[in-house]
């Protein structure tokens, strides 16, 4: 969800092409050309109004020169190469800014899913059962050390936003152009888009679909990359939970830190007063208990920052969707 | 199209029992007047159907605006889409499940044009229960008007009548449309409050009911904040770090004295650790302070045009 939502604009858009195919070739990828022709082949089926976008970030110049090769003059073949490493998220909203079909599809840069399975995605965008269709790999033949990964990802997931998925890092995305717009994607959030949509009200379908079987080998990623996938979960529930107040949030925990300090304060205070012979300073706790309400106020302080904030940009701040209006 | 006069916002959640009604008293209140209505229906993502009826009545009487959610989002959200997409120069909010009597427009109306920004109801004889419902509510509104200096008797009435300059310099979110007053207050807006009756839900269950006390604390602060302090946050900050400032001094002040001759304290390390950290605080928070302070330049809240517009306009 964004904080200073831009005002929708009301104009109906022509779109040059049915469907637009977004490549972020970021990390992993393997043999693009392969991967373009099986499912541009694919893709013919359905319609031959069709793009595909190759966003390619700053370190992978070989994978630059590759696509341009088998680009050749193709006018369906788009690429867009980054001076810089920017990351997926920013190369999917890239790609999503200018793709120009009615129907976006975002695609991981090897293959994942049987190519024939983008049918599925698009016939439920185009019968209008969602706005977002999501992929979901049926890991029949996968290993068992995936499939574990992913349902804990998914479990904890569920546990911080509620959102009930059950593959959201399959790249196969499927989205309508005119909801794009609705999106502010940074972080590594490309994942969420499908929670993010459906927090905004929008229909996400999950659609199974075959996995590719050069999908199925055991994936272990850099700690690192586990790491951010648990700082983004949290984002995310903050964003959700949390974007309008802040002090809710903050606020209780702060309290909870000064109430806690307060209280072993106050009761040292009570025996220096009221017992003889009493002295604070040789009472660490008298330290400990001022680093709880320390901790507590600046918690607390931040939450009001963060109310400040809100208020003053309250003009822009729009949290609700209007799905119909009659006047 | 000719200029609506009076506007009247009503939020609609699972209400399909009650809308006819409801629209057909507040029209024959309203036809009473000679001046033009409209009325913005906004269903707050209901799933009874709600918004069907709607769409029904809608056909048969132009004079009605529908806002419709995708989902239910809550009272404050239907209330600024209602604001956002009402027409006239009154705007009046009510509830959408009869607990205010459409009976009540009428003197609303006639207070607002004697010259006041906001007039609010106020349920002089409520029909809740008393200890589950009157009591909190009675004891809230104390606080409130005590801490904010807002003499309001009754901020939970939806029931209000708006000027709509007053509308447009209000912005809401998140569970704000309780504070609605405070704020016009701090904006500087004229606050009149008359009784109205109060009835007892008829049909359909009642959906806003009082959230637990810590969120009402929590929020009466952030308003308080928000209301004095919004426009100048290093002063908030600064007031806020004065006490811990002098806390740290105390307690250094306290270690130098207990050094007073060749006694050696052995935990001196409690009195300099304890003064240290206050200070820090201290510091801290004049920090946040500043950083607030350059964040709201960027922010579109400029607090004398809003005290102009409403003035300029009584």
């Amino acid at each position: 969800m964004t904080l200073l939502q831009k005002k929708k604009t009301g104009k109906t858009h022509k779109y040059n092409y049915d469907i637009s195919v977004i490549v972020p070739v970021v990390e992993r990828h393997d043999d693009l050309e392969g991967l373009y022709i099986s499912y541009a082949d694919e893709i013919k089926k359905l319609t031959d109004r069709f793009e595909f976008i190759f966003v390619v970030d700053g370190h992978k110049d070989k994978a630059y020169l590759e696509i341009k090769r088998f680009a050749g003059d193709e006018p369906k073949i788009k690429v867009i190469k980054f001076q810089k490493t920017f990351g997926e998220s920013i190369a999917i909203s890239v790609g999503l800014e200018r793709a120009q079909g009615r129907y976006v599809f975002t695609l991981a840069a090897y293959m994942q899913v049987e190519p024939y399975e983008i049918k599925k995605l698009y016939d439920a965008l185009c019968n209008d059962e969602c706005d977002v269709a999501i992929a979901k790999r049926l890991r029949r033949n996968d290993t068992p050390f995936n499939r574990m990964q992913s349902a804990v990802f998914h479990r904890i997931l569920k546990l911080f936003t509620g959102a009930e998925f059950g593959d959201i890092s399959c790249g196969l995305k499927g989205l309508k152009k005119e909801i794009v717009e609705q999106f502010d994607i940074y972080g590594d959030q490309h994942r969420f888009i499908p929670i993010l949509a459906e927090h905004k009200g929008l229909r996400v379908k999950e659609i199974e679909v075959e996995q590719h079987t050069g999908d199925t080998k055991t994936r272990v990623y850099k700690l690192r990359t586990y790491l951010n996938r648990v700082i983004d979960i949290i984002a995310l529930f903050f964003l959700i939970r949390f974007t309008y107040k802040p002090l809710r949030f903050f606020g209780l925990v702060g309290s909870f830190f000064i109430i806690a300090g307060m209280a072993i304060n106050g009761y040292l205070i009570f025996l220096r007063l009221f017992t003889s012979n009493f002295g604070l300073t040789d009472k660490p706790s008298l330290f400990l208990s001022s680093l709880l309400i320390v901790i507590g106020i600046q918690i607390f302080a931040v939450g009001l920052i963060g109310e400040i904030i809100i208020y003053t940009h309250s003009k822009r701040a729009k949290s609700y969707n209007i799905k119909e209006i009659r006047e | 199209m000719s200029k609506t006069d009076i506007s009247l916002v009503v939020p609609l959640y699972n209400e399909s029992e009650n809308i006819e009604e409801i629209y057909l008293r507040i029209k024959s209140e309203l036809c009473k007047l000679s001046l033009k209505f409209e009325i913005v229906f906004v269903d707050d993502g209901s799933v009874d159907g709600t918004s069907d009826i709607l769409k029904e009545i809608k056909r048969k009487e132009p004079n009605i605006k529908l806002v419709i959610f995708d989902r239910n989002y809550g009272q404050t959200e239907a209330m600024a889409a209602g604001f956002e997409y009402a027409g006239g120069d009154i705007i009046i909010t009510m509830d959408g499940d009869l607990q205010n009597d459409p009976a009540d427009i009428l003197p609303v109306i006639i207070k607002l044009q004697s010259g006041y920004d906001l007039v609010c109801g106020w349920r002089k004889a409520r029909k809740d229960r008393f200890l589950s419902r009157r009591l909190p509510s009675m004891i809230a509104n104390a606080i409130i008007s005590f801490i904010t200096k807002v003499s309001i008797h009754d901020l939970g009435c939806s029931l209000k009548g708006f000027r709509r300059e007053l509308v447009e310099n209000i912005h809401l979110y998140s569970d704000m449309h309780r504070y609605i007053p405070i704020i016009a207050s701090s904006i500087g807006a004229n606050i009149a409050e008359i009784p109205v009756t109060h009835r007892a839900r008829a049909k359909g269950d009642s959906k806003y009911g009082l959230s637990r006390s810590w969120k009402v604390i929590i929020d009466l602060l952030k308003i308080k904040v928000l209301v004095d302090f919004s426009s100048r946050p290093l002063a908030l900050f600064s007031w806020f770090s004065l006490p811990f400032l002098f806390l740290g001094l105390v307690f250094w002040a306290q270690y130098f004295l207990s050094h007073h001759g060749s006694q050696v304290l052995t935990y001196s390390f409690v009195l300099q650790g304890t003064g240290t950290l206050y200070l820090f605080l201290a510091f801290s928070l004049l920090a946040f302070g500043f950083v607030t302070q350059l964040i709201i330049k960027t922010g579109d809240l400029k607090s004398d045009k809003i005290i102009n517009s409403i003035t300029g306009n009584v």
